[in-house]
């Protein structure tokens, strides 16, 4: 009873207050409610997670199609904090005062109900059991997504909106391919119980699969998948629709949506080695993550917009937790951890650019000059984001690649260390300089020099205050959270 | 395996090549749908027995696929372009002559996937593959958006044949909800198109080349 309660209330409470979002009556107002229903949503997730914690076990309902374990607690609980940063940004970056971009009252009702559903749809693809529900959630998002790419209608917007509607969606028909074939791995006499495909039927029927169609199925779930998360070489509609979207929504992408898709890989991961027997699965997340972070590290260094920058330091890091979930159990607790710290950080950094951008009229770095000075809050917010994306100490993203580090020389997975290590470092120069010219220096003529509300404060301290928190000590009980996911991925619940 | 399947099975391979020859942006739509109807209806020739979930789901497919999804590209051609040219990148020829060679790829997997479900056959995988990888020739050598819309529906009716083909018994609210999201993908992407070639006077992929780096 409790358990149905807490599923289909943390479910439901977006997708209603989506809805009356989308036939919100008042010209005034949509964007408020967005951001109460989405706090209130955050709330209800960050309750299943705790749920699920204190009683140590799954929960579940909807005859077994819905449940949490605590890899979903632990995503759940990621997102909450997500969300509700970004929730509570937008109030800055929509604000009609200063230079924020106020939304008239039609494009603000579309953006509050697109915003709480995409909400709902992750929510629902993160307690599905149903491996094919789950899909349903993740294509949900991409086409509930699209059109807050171009919130603000241009060429280059409609542009990104149309490379990432089509890239994904192609994606997308990829991982059904892989469920589908994933389905036909069950055999004839496990069919009855598993036609449902759920998951912790295949996981507990997982050493009886079909393992050469589980390997296919693993092929086209990581590339389809894979495709969402931004992984390369299938990243190329990433940085469009990043650097072309508003503020909360570059965030919000860059910091959860991604590892959502990442999330769908990783019920498949157990799964799949446990059915082959081999390390297959690893590999083929091994390899996407050293692509990743290659390619991320090229386009970094010729890079001369904020954003796109931003979106390529995205696909760094999706590829660095890509990378741990391949290293064994070691990685899979490293990967975690990542995905918290960079969640944390890259919404400080989106946040800052995107408002910075909105007072200098450009992202452009030769432009963007003299943060600190132009505005004292988020230039802070700018220079220590960045400080934290690069791994500097002592911020928690150094102790998450520390700990990285820790599970390849365990795995000795040598090549892949050195990748990480000598991309990471010219990362490290170029980032740095970078965020050194933004913040640093005088003001450009024609920049007002102002400062924004205590929100804006709030949004910039609380990320920061808990990555360093978490840079020099962690809390025992986010460590039995983690422990409890990284087992999901393991195969040991 | 039954004769009106094999038949049915022939003739889509057919639109395929017709889909990859065609220059007009209507008759694709048109054949397109064709395609995704016969595909609906073979769930209740290939089964033994036509459950009411079968019939309750080929009624399903059969309107979106042969009726509703036509219908939005047909009104969207209408509403945006003044071209009705394919326009592709590579020629019809070179189009066609790549096309054989994705046949015999895809006739190569479908002899070598061994699926444990009954009931599938090579035949049919073959075609579904074979579908699959025509609905991508199309997205990646077509210049008009409508058309890469086309493309993507005819890697969906691929993907749908394969569904039949190797799953028995999907839970019918999951398939259910795979035909809604791909209506409401396709409603999402006409949206796109009509606004860019209403606001930007774009209808061309080509020209969305602004964004890169």
């Amino acid at each position: 009873m409790f358990d149905a309660a807490i599923l289909w209330s943390v479910l439901l409470l977006p997708a209603i207050a989506g809805t009356t979002a989308a036939v919100w009556p008042w010209r005034r107002g949509a964007v408020g409610w967005m951001v109460v229903a989405t706090v209130a949503s955050a709330a209800m997730e960050g309750a299943t997670a705790v749920a699920v914690w204190q009683g140590g076990r799954s929960i579940t309902t909807a005859g077994g199609w819905l449940f949490a374990d605590g890899l979903s607690a632990f995503h759940l609980a990621v997102m909450a904090i997500v969300f509700t940063l970004c929730g509570l940004y937008s109030l800055v970056y929509f604000s009609p005062r200063g230079d924020g971009h106020p939304l008239a009252p039609h494009p603000a009702r579309r953006f509050a109900a697109l915003w709480l559903g995409a909400q709902a749809a992750m929510t629902l693809l993160l307690v599905s059991n149903n491996l094919g529900l789950m899909w349903v959630g993740m294509e949900s998002t991409t086409l509930l997504t699209a059109f807050l790419v171009s919130l603000h209608p241009t060429k280059v917007s409609l542009e990104a909106t149309w490379k990432y509607l089509m890239i994904c969606s192609v994606g997308i028909a990829f991982a059904f391919m892989g469920t589908l074939i994933a389905a036909a791995a069950v055999p004839e006499a496990g069919r009855a119980i598993a036609g449902g495909l759920l998951w912790t039927v295949m996981m507990r029927e997982a050493s009886h699969l079909d393992p050469t169609l589980m390997r296919i199925a693993f092929v086209f779930l990581a590339v389809g998948y894979g495709t969402k998360a931004g992984l390369a070489p299938m990243h190329n509609w990433l940085p469009d629709a990043h650097s072309q979207a508003p503020g909360p929504v570059s965030a919000m992408f860059s910091s959860f949506m991604l590892n959502a898709a990442l999330f769908c890989i990783l019920r498949y991961l157990p799964i799949t080695r446990a059915a082959t027997g081999t390390a297959f699965a690893s590999h083929l997340l091994v390899f996407f993550g050293v692509a990743s972070i290659v390619i991320a590290a090229a386009f970094i260094l010729s890079q001369s917009d904020a954003k796109r920058l931003l979106a390529y330091c995205s696909v760094e890091h999706l590829g660095i937790i890509c990378l741990a979930f391949g290293l064994g159990p070691l990685g899979a607790f490293a990967g975690l951890f990542h995905t918290l710290n960079h969640a944390v950080c890259k919404s400080l950094a989106f946040f800052s650019v995107a408002r910075l951008g909105q007072r200098y009229g450009s992202h452009d770095m030769t432009i963007l000059r003299g943060a600190l000075r132009a505005n004292r809050v988020w230039g802070i917010g700018l220079l220590a984001s960045f400080l934290a994306l690069i791994g500097v100490a002592p911020f928690a993203i150094l102790m998450s690649e520390l700990a990285l580090v820790r599970a390849a020389v365990h795995a000795a997975a040598w090549l892949p260390l050195v990748v990480f290590l000598g991309g990471g470092t010219l990362i490290f120069i170029t980032m740095l300089r970078r965020a050194i010219h933004m913040t640093m220096g005088a003001v450009p003529q024609g920049v007002a020099i102002a400062h924004d509300g205590r929100t804006a404060s709030l949004v910039v301290w609380l990320p920061i205050l808990l990555l360093l928190t978490l840079g020099l000590w962690m809390p025992q009980p986010l460590r039995t959270a983690l422990q409890q996911a990284a087992a999901v991925v393991g195969g040991t619940p | 395996m039954n004769h009106l399947l094999e038949i049915l099975l022939a003739l889509s391979l057919v639109f395929n090549f017709v889909l990859l020859g065609s220059t007009r942006i209507g008759a694709c739509v048109i054949w397109m749908a064709m395609q995704g109807a016969l595909y609906s209806l073979v769930p209740l020739i290939a089964g033994e027995e036509i459950t009411p979930r079968i019939l309750v789901l080929a009624t399903a497919a059969l309107a979106m696929k042969g009726g509703i999804f036509p219908w939005l590209l047909i009104r969207l051609r209408r509403r945006t372009s003044f071209h009705f040219e394919v326009e592709p990148y590579i020629g019809f020829i070179a189009s066609l002559l790549v096309g054989v060679c994705l046949l015999a790829a895809a006739a190569t997997l479908g002899q070598r996937i061994h699926l444990t479900a009954g009931g599938y056959n090579e035949g049919l995988l073959t075609t579904a593959f074979f579908t699959i990888l025509t609905g991508l020739l199309l997205i990646t050598t077509r210049r008009k958006a409508v058309m890469q819309v086309v493309g993507y529906l005819v890697l969906e009716n691929g993907i749908y044949l394969f569904g039949v083909g190797t799953v028995v018994e999907a839970p019918m609210l999951v398939e259910l909800g795979v035909l809604l999201d791909a209506f409401v993908a396709v409603f999402v992407m006409s949206i796109a198109v009509y606004n860019l070639s209403r606001k930007f006077e774009v209808t061309d992929v080509d020209k969305l080349a602004e964004l890169k780096g």
